[in-house]
């Protein structure tokens, strides 16, 4: 079984667009190691742990001890990622994390950062998180970059990601502030997909010189019509629990401290009545999608972002909708240059692969 | 708050002025067809995360499917882990194992 830990709610850093709440809560040893050993024994050869928060690295001593606590169950294989604001990384952790295959995706806005990634005194940290990622680059040149968009930051976006591009990094993903109160309307969306376009065209002149970018939100929609597959599968409370920090077990997290959607603890083990029940309910895709072209290649069905958005499992916001239109037009703009720039390394890249 | 809206008609256009009618036909054939695969990247968590765990990788000479069912590999649906419909899955608890094939 695969299982995120929520470490702390506690983060050093105060971004505009962030949806935690910030308390003063770590989990502790105990839960973490109970955790461990719930995922172990929920069958299967192979357990993944993501580390998460708030901020994991402010429990750095719990990462190293979960990693050390996994070694001994025999016969299980561990896998480890998480996402951190890169802040508090150093040489020792991420030579530790080389050492134990930990993959750790940073989050960074590029230039956006200036505007909300701040520290909780209100100035930003652009310059740390600068520094940060080319010496977590150094170590893992292949790491994904997360970045959010606001509104407010959406003419930004390119400019943002060719900064990211220029130090080196190759992999990113791009959120947009998907809080109810974040304010995108049709301008700010216009902005937000000219800005992608820009972005498209950027991936497609590095791809003819041979310098492979990827953009996550692209691939998705590119591999999901060249491989035939939905771009998303939900499979909620089944794929992946979350571990609150409190031990408390949820099916993803924008529903962790929800009691609705509480399916256990790491003492009490996952209810799995509870668990089908939940998992039975987010199946039931939006209605309003039924129809559209897009359906297959959309995410109407993350029954986390739905929730968040709207308050109900089944039905997608307006602001998501227009997101996932955009990134499909823009991707399949890219993908149409990419294939008529090389068509041999698109099919290895899209096809083969 | 912005409206939804649903899309009647779309092409993605691949495969025109290519040289290749094959590819055309076959990325065009692809978006047609109706299979259902399981367990891929793409939602929320992995937006945060970057979860790399539905991502074929090489072990022991056999691509390894992680985070998957009985009900999820079967027939052709291989999560684009392997191209040939004859290939044996070993699945083990929620690992597959796929002949790389190569």
């Amino acid at each position: 079984m695969n299982i995120s830990l929520i470490l702390t709610r506690q983060c050093n850093l105060r971004c505009k667009y962030c949806f935690e709440t910030h308390e003063n809560a770590f989990m502790s040893e105990e839960t973490a190691l109970k955790a461990i050993d719930m995922a172990v024994n929920g069958g299967g050869r192979h357990v993944g742990v993501s580390f998460f928060g708030g901020e994991p690295l402010l429990c750095k001593g719990l990462i190293y001890r979960c990693v050390e606590y996994s070694k001994r169950f025999a016969g299980v294989r561990f896998s480890w990622n998480m996402t951190t604001n890169g802040l508090l990384l150093d040489g020792e952790f991420l030579e530790f994390a080389r050492d134990e295959n930990i993959d750790v995706a940073m989050s960074h806005d590029g230039l956006m950062s200036r505007v909300n990634r701040l520290y909780p005194g209100g100035n930003d940290c652009l310059a740390l998180l600068d520094e940060k990622l080319r010496l977590l680059l150094q170590y893992r040149p292949e790491a994904f970059i997360m970045a959010t968009a606001t509104p407010g930051t959406a003419g930004m976006v390119y400019d943002s990601l060719e900064h990211l591009t220029d130090m080196g990094a190759r992999r990113f993903n791009l959120a947009i502030d998907s809080r109810p109160c974040a304010g995108w309307d049709d301008d700010s969306m216009d902005i937000l997909s000219g800005q992608l376009g820009l972005l498209g065209d950027m991936i497609c002149e590095y791809f003819t010189r041979g310098r492979d970018i990827y953009f996550n939100p692209f691939e998705e929609k590119i591999l999901a019509l060249t491989k035939d597959r939905p771009c998303h599968v939900c499979r909620l409370g089944m794929r992946k629990p979350y571990v609150d920090w409190d031990g408390s077990v949820y099916p993803c997290i924008q529903f962790g401290g929800v009691a609705e959607y509480r399916m256990g603890s790491v003492g009490e083990g996952i209810d799995p009545v509870k668990r089908e029940s939940i998992y039975r309910a987010s199946l039931r895709k939006p209605s309003f999608c039924e129809g559209c072209a897009h359906q297959k290649r959309c995410v109407n069905d993350c029954a986390c972002l739905n929730y968040q958005q709207c308050g109900d499992m089944s039905q997608v916001s307006g602001e998501e909708c227009r997101y996932q239109r955009i990134l499909i037009t823009r991707a399949d703009e890219m993908a149409r240059k990419m294939l008529l720039a090389d068509e041999n390394r698109f099919i290895d890249r899209y096809i083969k692969t | 708050m912005m409206k939804l809206q649903k899309v009647e008609h779309y092409e993605p256009g691949y495969g025109e002025g290519t040289q290749s009618g094959s590819l055309r036909k076959a990325v065009i054939a692809t978006a047609a067809a109706a299979a259902m695969v399981g367990g891929l990247t793409g939602c929320f968590d992995n937006s945060i995360s970057g979860d790399m765990e539905y991502r074929p990788t090489q072990y022991d000479g056999y691509m390894v499917v992680e985070g998957v069912s009985d009900s999820d590999v079967s027939g052709s649906d291989r999560q684009g882990a392997c191209s040939s419909d004859d290939e044996t899955v070993t699945l083990d608890g929620d690992i597959a194992y796929v002949p790389s094939g190569d």
